[in-house]
């Protein structure tokens, strides 16, 4: 269950925001009794708190472990080879996505080759973050969202230039 | 057979979860696999309200219990953190709000029969003391806990996630054997009622201020393994508000639950579909006991279950799943069209490989042709073997169970992938060598974790048996992280990418630092790079500075942009533009290779090959101008085969030609020559940039490699070094 941000609400959350392919995945059991998966991000088209070429530890709760899932409903999921547009927020040394699947678009080919992104949001709860009028239940149900990932960057790049401008 | 306690089953469980668990460490995660749980439709379907049979969502998971016994619910005594809420709440009224969420899905009333409670009981157990999910598998202990979060370290989340909750269950049977729920008592706030109606917690026109009771009951049904549903009047229903006070079930939850936990009306104590069992004695007549491929025979975590044929054969909340010799049985999961049968692979230990009983937790090692892999005993063929496993005689002439397919032990027959974890054991351990082992032609080259990395195995006393072009043959990883060519005790190693001033070291990637660098970070581990250090106080890059860290490491820092005199500013110089392969060359010290081939009058930096596929590419870039070289081919020079490059030796970049024609790097380094950004595929050209021989420094005992997930290190900033060491 997580607070139903739009993307420049995130951002503005974010530490880091970019685009990158994942590597390395494997499920890991943190000092405190938790399995999570870690994988690495290398970061090809920075946005928000990164560079080019930075690679990056995603933590994501959750994982698969000695016959065992552990399964964390709306977590995200990521597979090597994945590219993914990332909305993270740092905790120590390792990243996690910001409103669990709400942090990560996954790009893929779109039609005629233009590389679209997408969210996988089945089984995330999502919470307005602010009042609505008499508490109704609206707002936006979590399903697929898809745009082509020139202009997702482009409306992140504006989000991000007037962040910087206030 | 007598009915082993439940404490002797875990242990067995444990056992088994701790033997294989580096060996899982290791393995991919399913994720989007065809084979994996029927809880992912693919993600992105948009939610419907259907007002039919299929109201809700099972995900494929299911808790399993034996009559008359409940799932025990642990609540952390504590509850909310009473972050400045006007009225605080007492754990007590916070606990039984939360519970209460639990109650209210065990007392739903199903139609058939009619008034019956679904096949599912939860009892509240003692508080628990801590702020944490209670589990340790590592030791095999787990409590279903739940718990409002205070550290924003120990629940995995976010601060923009109001609640988790993670179920923990077999693969192949989706049956749960643990459950938590956190409240996220950081970011958010709290509220709640008493029995008699008084308010405790926040105000509920606060954006960031939620019901315990409302969010519990939502919580609960993911506990259970439920989806969402797309009516707006269902407790599931994806969307909800701070306002919102949702405390019962609708008609979708009551659903729902009543299909997935249908009610026992086997009688006699025996249990329904889904029931717990350990024999098939256990289950109502027609249904078997199917146990988890990763406990042995006995284990009280198997659950009854009818034979099928396709999907439809099971009830609603159940699909049809292959399970080995043991035929077709139902399964928790999602009906996918045009899946008539659903499969799943079997995992863990029993795939380990072995050479003796003494190799398993089973304490049986089967071996057919030769190969051995941990197995268990088996009865008779239709009961005693986990899925995917079927009963045959080995040349001892007993009886244990055998994979039915090849590719169901793939990672004993096939080991793991080039840079993926393995396991290393000492030489002293009996499983050595045998667990988890790497695909032909790979290495397991340990760390000082125990843990290793399949690289490409290479010899430096076997020709036949280079590495590739680029890459050089470490017989060892010393300490300070320095690849080790030459030793007394082996010529068996693993083919290294050698990195230079500034390069990343972060990950493994078959990479060291060479010989005048380490593997160093500063705070942060993922930001590891190679930098020069300085034992004598002076660089011998003039445009770094020698810089003590306050753990008094003595590293090079480029003098300019450590002008703030801030370690965090501390970044390597880039050091002098590499010669790869193909690049123009005088004398053998001007290559990273330290071969500079003569062919005729002209000169190239070369290496040793065995085909043209041991030397570069044509895209690949080898004198660091971001543009591709036209590739280099294995030809003969005098009694060795050599890579010459194909369209004769190729310059330097200009920009690199600085001051007296030395190749030093402009500021910036040799990406400053380069005709744009860098790109993804420049990690290519650095493979082809890198030595193959070392001038090496042996260093001393190894240290511990950067933990992943550790906490943060504030404190001051500190300066680690990465290591590997032998295999």
């Amino acid at each position: 269950m997580v607070l139903d941000l739009d993307d420049a609400a995130l951002l503005a959350r974010s530490d880091v925001v970019g685009v990158g392919s994942v590597s390395q995945v494997r499920a890991h059991l943190s000092g405190d009794g938790r399995v999570v998966t870690l994988a690495t991000l290398q970061l090809h088209r920075p946005v928000r708190g990164c560079a080019e070429g930075d690679a990056l530890v995603v933590e994501l709760p959750g994982g698969e472990l000695a016959g065992l899932a552990h399964s964390v409903s709306g977590a995200p999921r990521l597979a090597e080879g994945q590219m993914i547009v990332a909305f993270l927020e740092r905790h120590g040394p390792v990243f996690r996505p910001l409103g669990l699947a709400m942090g990560v678009y996954y790009v893929d080919g779109g039609r005629a080759g233009i590389l679209s992104a997408r969210r996988h949001l089945r089984g995330l709860s999502l919470v307005a973050p602010t009042p609505t009028p008499g508490g109704a239940r609206a707002g936006r149900q979590p399903v697929a969202s898809s745009e082509p990932l020139a202009a997702l960057l482009a409306r992140l790049d504006g989000y991000q230039a007037q962040a910087l401008v206030r | 057979m007598s009915r082993p306690s439940p404490q002797a089953g875990l242990a067995r469980l444990l056992m088994g979860v701790l033997v294989a668990l580096a060996a899982a460490m290791a393995l991919p995660i399913l994720f989007g696999d065809p084979l994996a749980r029927a809880n992912d439709d693919g993600g992105g379907q948009p939610l419907a309200c259907i007002s039919n049979q299929s109201t809700f969502f099972p995900s494929g998971i299911r808790w399993s219990m034996a009559p008359g016994s409940a799932i025990p619910i642990r609540m952390q005594k504590d509850g909310p953190s009473n972050q400045n809420s006007p009225i605080n709440i007492p754990a007590s009224v916070a606990n039984a709000a939360a519970f209460a969420g639990f109650s209210t899905w065990q007392a739903a009333k199903c139609s058939t029969p009619v008034g019956a409670s679904p096949f599912i009981a939860f009892a509240r157990g003692s508080d628990y003391a801590q702020r944490d999910n209670g589990d340790n598998p590592a030791a095999g202990i787990y409590n279903n806990i739940v718990w409002w979060v205070t550290d924003a370290n120990n629940w995995g989340a976010d601060s923009t996630t109001l609640a988790v909750t993670t179920d923990s269950y077999f693969l192949d049977t989706g049956f749960i054997v643990n459950g938590d729920i956190a409240f996220n008592g950081i970011d958010f706030r709290w509220r709640t009622t008493d029995a008699s109606n008084n308010l405790y917690g926040c105000n509920a026109g606060n954006a960031i201020c939620f019901d315990i009771a409302t969010v519990a009951i939502h919580e609960v049904g993911h506990f259970l393994g439920f989806n969402h549903v797309g009516c707006t009047n269902a407790v599931m229903y994806p969307v909800q508000t701070h306002a919102q006070q949702v405390v019962s079930l609708s008609s979708h939850e009551i659903a729902g639950v009543c299909a997935l936990y249908a009610p026992n009306t086997a009688g006699n104590g025996a249990s329904p579909l889904g029931g717990l069992c350990t024999t098939d004695d256990a289950c109502a007549s027609s249904l078997q006991c199917l146990l988890p491929q990763n406990v042995v025979a006995g284990s009280p975590y198997g659950v009854c279950s009818k034979a099928c044929s396709v999907s439809t054969d099971c009830p609603l909340a159940y699909v049809c799943q292959s399970v080995g010799t043991q035929g077709n049985f139902c399964a928790p999961g999602v009906h996918l069209a045009g899946v008539p049968v659903q499969t799943v692979a079997p995992t863990g230990d029993l795939c380990l490989s072995c050479r003796s009983g003494s190799d398993c937790i089973t304490g049986v090692c089967g071996t057919i042709g030769g190969v051995g892999i941990c197995t268990q005993t088996c009865a008779s063929p239709a009961y005693a073997c986990p899925r995917g496993f079927a009963c045959t005689n080995g040349a001892t002439g007993s009886n244990f169970c055998w994979p039915i397919r090849a590719d169901q032990c793939a990672a004993t027959y096939q080991g793991q992938p080039l840079n993926a974890v393995c396991q290393s054991l000492p030489s002293s351990d009996p499983k050595a060598g045998i667990v988890a082992p790497c695909q032909a032609g790979l290495t397991c080259f340990g760390f000082s974790s125990g843990l290793g990395e399949c690289v490409e195995g290479c010899s430096t006393t076997d020709t036949s048996q280079l590495c590739r072009a680029g890459l050089s043959c470490c017989l060892q990883v010393d300490a300070d992280g320095h690849c080790v060519s030459t030793s007394a005790a082996t010529s068996a190693g693993g083919c290294f990418q050698i990195r230079h001033a500034g390069d990343s070291c972060v990950q493994a990637n078959q990479s060291v630092c060479d010989a005048s660098t380490s593997c160093l970070y500063i705070e942060d581990p993922t930001l590891a790079k190679c930098y020069r250090t300085c034992p004598a106080g002076s660089c011998s890059d003039a445009a770094e500075s020698c810089v003590v860290s306050p753990s008094k490491a003595q590293i090079c820092c480029d003098t300019n942009r450590y002008a703030a005199k801030d370690f965090a500013t501390c970044v390597p110089h880039a050091g002098p533009c590499p010669r790869g392969i193909g690049v123009k060359c005088s004398q053998n010290s001007d290559c990273e290779s330290l071969i500079c081939l003569k062919n005729g009058t002209a000169a190239a930096c070369s290496v040793a090959c065995r085909g043209d596929a041991d030397c570069p590419g044509a895209a690949v870039d080898v004198n660091g101008d971001g543009l591709p070289d036209g590739g280099s081919s294995c030809i003969a020079a005098g009694a060795q085969a050599m890579c010459w490059p194909k369209a004769g030796p190729i310059d330097l970049p200009a920009c690199a030609l600085v001051g007296n024609g030395n190749d030093q790097a402009p500021s910036g380094g040799c990406a400053g020559c380069r005709q744009g950004k860098a790109q993804p595929g420049d990690w290519v050209a650095f493979l082809v940039l890198a030595a193959l021989s070392l001038r090496l420094k042996l260093g001393g005992g190894p240290r511990s490699a950067p933990a992943l997930g550790s906490p943060p290190r504030r404190a001051w900033r500190r300066w680690v070094a990465s290591s590997r060491r032998r295999p």
